[in-house]
């Protein structure tokens, strides 16, 4: 190493003629130049120029080791490279053994994937079921919205006269005479009918006239005979009590129902009431 | 000998090597294999996500689904509530109610009785005589009616007028649409025996369409064809 050392690094000191001649010339230039690196050569040619000295000068080395240092040192390097190649290549071969050996797995195989693909079937299997929930549900919203519009129209067909039907089966107000009790048709004689319908009178008033008016209808709800029922001639009927007033027909209502319809009082100030019946008035029937 | 223990040297090398790496191979390869997670491929992945995906809009399709049920189970209760209503009218319909008829006056004659005074009759005369007509009529007003009046005239064998405007009325009744009511009249003789009762025009009062507590009139002339009834 010590005598190859200025050879290398110190041209100055090398006993070659050639190279001599050359530090003769021109000591700044680099050893490995020559003459021919001076003419503007493009860069390529230089560098295989370059290469083809540095081997030159390698073949010198290596042919003036007399005593074998640079071979040992190349057995040393050698070695070395080799144990480095021996790991990049087990590890080189582990490496693609391993991912090979990843690869080789086949991911649809798995029972990972496999679970995930059933995961996958039972979920479009809702996803369907939900659709047709959906759709299902929207059939029935029609369903019912065109049972609901039906129901309205069939609805408005009865509407207006339900609404007054309802209302005249209403009192018209709290009545002031109230029918407790509707006794038996008596005769008074061949053309003459009564029927006595018992009041109580609601009003904190002494009446002075009172009356019930009636119908008497038949088993069709036809009304066959309508009047009004009045107390005794000059009756006055107390507060909270009780008073009688009598129909007065031609003929027997038998066979008929009897309905009261309204009520008409009078007070002695000549304060007057008039008010209908509902439908949950006493009747009779005959 | 020398030469030969040589190459042999190599090809026992060359073949160690190729032993190790072979064994490193499939040592690495079996590791490679059994500690492959399928979960971190790409094909997993994407297999995962398209599930996800897919549940995500299951889920939202049930929710929907939910709300749709609840509108479904609302109109459902809406419907079931106005059958009830309907059903109620219905009946209130039947039993009080009747369709109107387009081709008839609002008050349709069903007949006719000239009654005499039953007691002119029973007693042989003496004192003036009294009729009583008699004229049942059918609400066809579509209403409640709650009174009426009938017009007729006497109309003598020769075709003479003889009273021109008597009214029979029934008053203060509830006469449900479709049911008929008699209205009545007291009508003194003036040499009526033969001659003819005619309804010419009709008055009713109904229930109001504007205001169901309230009555409005309604009133009709009756055509030639109007039932009529002779007098006895």
């Amino acid at each position: 190493m010590s005598d190859q050392q200025p050879q290398r690094n110190n041209p100055k000191a090398t006993k070659t003629p050639k190279v001599q001649d050359r530090q003769l010339d021109n000591t700044q230039w680099h050893p490995f130049l020559r003459e021919r690196d001076l003419q503007g050569r493009y860069f390529p040619g230089r560098l295989f120029d370059s290469i083809g000295d540095a081997f030159t000068a390698a073949r010198s080395m290596i042919s003036r080791d007399e005593n074998g240092i640079i071979a040992r040192y190349f057995v040393v390097v050698a070695r070395l490279l080799v144990v480095v190649a021996c790991i990049a290549a087990l590890i080189g071969t582990g490496f693609a053994g391993w991912n090979l050996g990843g690869r080789s797995v086949v991911v649809q195989e798995s029972p990972q994937y496999r679970k995930e693909a059933e995961n996958l079937k039972w979920a479009n299997s809702d996803l369907e079921e939900s659709k047709q929930d959906i759709d299902n549900r929207q059939q029935q919203l029609r369903e019912a919205g065109s049972q609901v519009d039906q129901l309205k129209r069939d609805q408005e067909k009865y509407g207006q006269l339900i609404q007054e039907i309802k209302q005249a089966q209403q009192q018209s107000q709290t009545p002031m005479l109230t029918v407790t009790a509707i006794g038996d048709i008596s005769q008074q004689s061949t053309f003459s009918y009564h029927v006595p319908i018992t009041v109580h009178n609601n009003s904190q008033n002494t009446l002075t006239f009172f009356e019930v008016y009636y119908e008497t209808v038949d088993a069709d709800q036809n009304i066959v005979d309508s009047g009004y029922a009045l107390g005794s001639s000059g009756a006055t009927c107390e507060p909270n009590a009780d008073c009688v007033v009598k129909t007065y027909g031609n003929y027997s209502p038998a066979g008929t129902r009897i309905i009261p319809t309204y009520w008409s009082i009078n007070t002695a100030n000549s304060d007057s009431q008039y008010g209908r019946y509902g439908a949950d008035v006493m009747t009779k029937q005959f | 000998m020398k030469k030969g223990s040589r190459s042999r040297r190599i090809i026992g090398l060359v073949a160690a090597i190729i032993a190790v790496l072979a064994v490193t191979f499939a040592v690495t390869f079996v590791i490679g294999r059994v500690t492959k997670d399928p979960t971190t491929d790409q094909t997993y992945i994407a297999l995962a996500q398209k599930t996800k995906k897919v549940k995500d809009e299951t889920a939202e399709n049930r929710k929907k689904t939910k709300d749709l049920t609840e509108q479904r189970d609302d109109l459902r209760a809406r419907a079931v509530a106005q059958q009830k209503q309907l059903d109620e009218d219905k009946k209130l319909y039947q039993q009080y109610g009747a369709d109107v008829q387009a081709d008839k006056p609002g008050l349709i004659v069903e007949s006719i009785s000239p009654d005499i005074d039953p007691w002119y009759t029973e007693l042989g005369g003496g004192f003036d005589l009294y009729y009583y007509p008699k004229i049942t009529v059918r609400n066809n007003t579509g209403h409640v009616m709650f009174g009426a009046y009938v017009h007729y005239q006497i109309i003598g064998k020769d075709g003479a007028v003889l009273d021109g405007d008597e009214s029979a009325y029934a008053s203060n009744v509830i006469v449900y649409p479709g049911k008929t009511v008699v209205v009545g009249d007291m009508l003194k003789d003036a040499g009526f025996s033969g001659a003819t009762i005619k309804p010419t025009k009709y008055e009713a009062s109904v229930s109001s369409t504007k205001n169901p507590d309230s009555a409005e009139g309604v009133d009709g002339q009756y055509a030639d064809d109007v039932k009529t009834a002779v007098i006895p």
